[in-house]
């Protein structure tokens, strides 16, 4: 039967003003692109990725196995260094436990990524 | 109160409608509730509709159509009573069961709330869904069958032959729904949208 496997991580980041977090996300979500192909290369989901330093609140998401970066809110420059709540979530469409394992493992990598 | 129902599959584009739609309905006065369904533990979606200055309640860890339903229809029920808004829009988790889902809404506890289903069929991604054999297939007919209006998001990331392929498809099932391009950058795209969450479209 169709099921979702799905986890999410919720960190704090330390962001100094000098990182692109357009660059730091996007590298995250490849990663985990990479991580759930190994595994499922034609994969379907959502793999997101949320931002929140207080003053913004961000996200970036990819849809598919070697998809486009979807954003919403692009983040903006930060003045000063800031502590950001990242959230990761990772949801891959498949049949047995296996992808709710390969998800976690994908959400670890980016969160690997980020730090 | 009306109430709006947006099916589909995960990232196809419900949160970025259910957005443009709340924004356009709050413009003309309008106060919207949404309920949003994820099944992951921590949401992401309903943080980001607060975030942009939506009333959010979330239904998490589970899906409104089986283990999540008598919670659903809690909510809804004291949304309707306690805030009084004049519109209820709800936003299905991506593996929510069509038929389950409206049997879910059509509880005698909410029986009084006519719900539109409208179903959000991503084009770019529709060919790997439409035939696949281990449920994506089954689960996309059963949105598109249950559907008021079908809505293909993101149509500008595809060709024009491509977006009139997936209409084809979809209209070869359901030739009675109207099928209706979507982009989130076109305001004549939202004011549609608005009119196809409000009536039937011919």
């Amino acid at each position: 039967m169709l099921e979702i496997g799905a986890a999410t991580i919720v960190a704090q980041l330390a962001v100094s003003p000098t990182t692109s977090i357009q660059a730091l996300f996007e590298a995250a979500l490849q990663a985990a692109d990479e991580c759930i192909c190994t595994a499922a290369p034609e994969w379907l989901g959502h793999c997101k990725l949320l931002l929140d330093t207080g003053d913004q609140v961000c996200y970036v998401s990819r849809t598919e196995a070697n998809g486009h970066n979807s954003w919403s809110n692009p983040p903006k420059p930060l003045n000063a260094t800031t502590n950001a709540e990242v959230t990761i979530y990772i949801a891959v469409y498949g049949i047995d436990d296996r992808h709710a394992q390969l998800a976690a493992q994908a959400a670890q990598t980016m969160l690997t990524v980020l730090m | 109160m009306r109430a709006a129902v947006l099916t589909g599959f995960l990232g196809t584009g419900k949160t970025t409608l259910l957005l443009a739609v709340a924004n356009a309905l709050a413009d003309r006065g309008e106060y919207v509730a949404i309920i949003e369904n994820e099944r992951g533990s921590v949401g992401i979606d309903g943080r980001y509709l607060q975030s942009q200055g939506m009333t959010v309640r979330e239904l998490r860890a589970g899906c409104v159509c089986c283990d999540l339903a008598l919670p659903l229809q809690i909510t809804v029920q004291r949304l309707s009573e306690h805030y009084e808004p004049d519109w209820l829009l709800l936003e299905a988790s991506g593996i929510a069961k069509p038929e389950l889902l409206k049997a879910s809404l059509q509880h005698p506890m909410i029986s009084q709330i006519n719900w539109r289903f409208i179903a959000l069929v991503d084009p770019v991604r529709f060919g790997k869904m439409w035939h696949d054999s281990y449920g994506l297939g089954q689960l996309l007919r059963g949105q598109i069958n249950i559907a008021d209006v079908i809505v293909l998001p993101k149509s500008d990331l595809v060709e024009p032959s491509v977006l009139e392929h997936v209409a084809a498809e979809i209209r070869s099932l359901r030739p009675d729904v109207p099928v209706i391009p979507f982009t989130a950058d076109d305001p004549a795209a939202t004011t549609l949208m608005v009119r196809a969450f409000s009536e039937p479209l011919r």
